[in-house]
């Protein structure tokens, strides 16, 4: 895929050519998900680890996606620290990646992260090499901990995971990209392309996404649709947005005005 | 269930295993060797890919294989 924008998204040393990472779950079908995969330019895709079924039959993910994509395995379904290393060291085994999209949940209704055991979890996996991508909480303070921790990248939160309630707090995510230099990827919360664009803009470094596509009556199109808008809002942002002004400023010079 | 057969908890349920190794007790599952995206846990131990043929399965084992599936 052609990149439009200057500069290109580099976690943990690996150079990527989308600012875009997608999920594979909730899709209707398997072929709706691989155009729509396709359709984003993701080069990055979110898995899990479960048991295999003893009843047979099921897909194996591995196989239609190895190759395609690189594997970003998650901790999902985690609520200690400890399951989430565990977690974590079954997807490298699994997968022989040592990148992990680090999820620890406090609480099953609105998924928030329990900050104390991500923390937690984020120090232990990364003293044993992980390269971690820790979802978090739109909170200045505890990003700012994992990446003093040694996270590849923070990943805080638009609004709940498949609320597709958009950026609720972008005055917090602007203070993170402050305060971080780490890569930062919005994850969870978006809805639709205008979302992801206005994460970008706020200077963002990517967008880690699921339900938006999945969920979307066309996921091929919201999958091209969230392509152009991170690149449009990345672009955006690198271009540097005018200042606001409460009042207006003609943007037609008055000199050489005719008599009327 | 053959005379040999010991009793072992695989993915939550309790089956009869007649075989040795944990490389029989995946191919008794369908489970394919060379099968990628597949992890084994034995005991609360990870058992890494190249120990699968050399691994024992006891009476009482608590065996987990877990595979990469579809995720956000």
């Amino acid at each position: 895929m052609e990149q439009t924008t200057d500069q290109k998204l580099s976690i943990a040393g690996k150079t990527l050519n989308s600012r875009l990472l997608i999920g594979t779950s909730l899709y209707p079908n398997q072929q709706v998900m691989m155009d729509a995969l396709a359709a984003s330019g993701a080069e990055i895709v979110t898995v899990a680890v479960r048991r295999v079924s003893l009843d047979g039959g099921g897909e194996s993910v591995f196989d239609l996606l190895k190759g395609k994509y690189h594997f970003l395995p998650n901790t999902a379904g985690c609520f200690t620290a400890s399951d989430a290393v565990f977690t974590a060291e079954l997807a490298r085994e699994a997968l022989e990646t040592n990148w992990i999209k680090l999820e620890v949940i406090g609480d099953d209704e609105t998924l928030f992260p329990d900050v104390e055991q991500l923390l937690l979890a984020s120090e232990e996996l990364v003293k044993k090499d992980f390269v971690v991508l820790a979802y978090c909480n739109d909170d200045p303070i505890s990003c700012k901990k994992l990446e003093d921790l040694g996270c590849a990248a923070v990943m805080p939160l638009g609004a709940p995971i498949g609320s597709g309630m958009g950026i609720r707090n972008p005055y917090n995510l602007q203070i993170i990209r402050e305060q971080c230099s780490v890569p930062l990827i919005v994850d969870a919360g978006v809805g639709t392309a205008s979302d992801a664009a206005q994460a970008m803009e706020i200077g963002m470094d990517g967008i880690l996404l699921n339900s938006a596509v999945a969920g979307a009556r066309d996921p091929v199109r919201m999958a091209k649709a969230m392509r152009l808008g991170i690149e449009s809002g990345r672009l955006a942002f690198e271009a540097g947005r005018i200042p606001r002004k409460l009042y207006a400023s003609s943007s037609t010079s008055l000199n050489g005005m005719i008599d009327l | 269930m053959s005379f040999m057969s010991k009793k072992i908890n695989l993915n939550g349920r309790m089956i009869y295993f007649p075989g040795v190794y944990l490389s029989d007790l995946l191919t008794s599952q369908g489970l394919d060797m060379d099968l990628g995206g597949v992890a084994v846990v034995v005991n609360s131990t990870i058992v890494s890919r190249s120990k699968w043929k050399k691994i024992k399965i006891n009476a009482g084992d608590k065996i987990e294989i877990v595979h990469i599936v579809r995720g956000g």
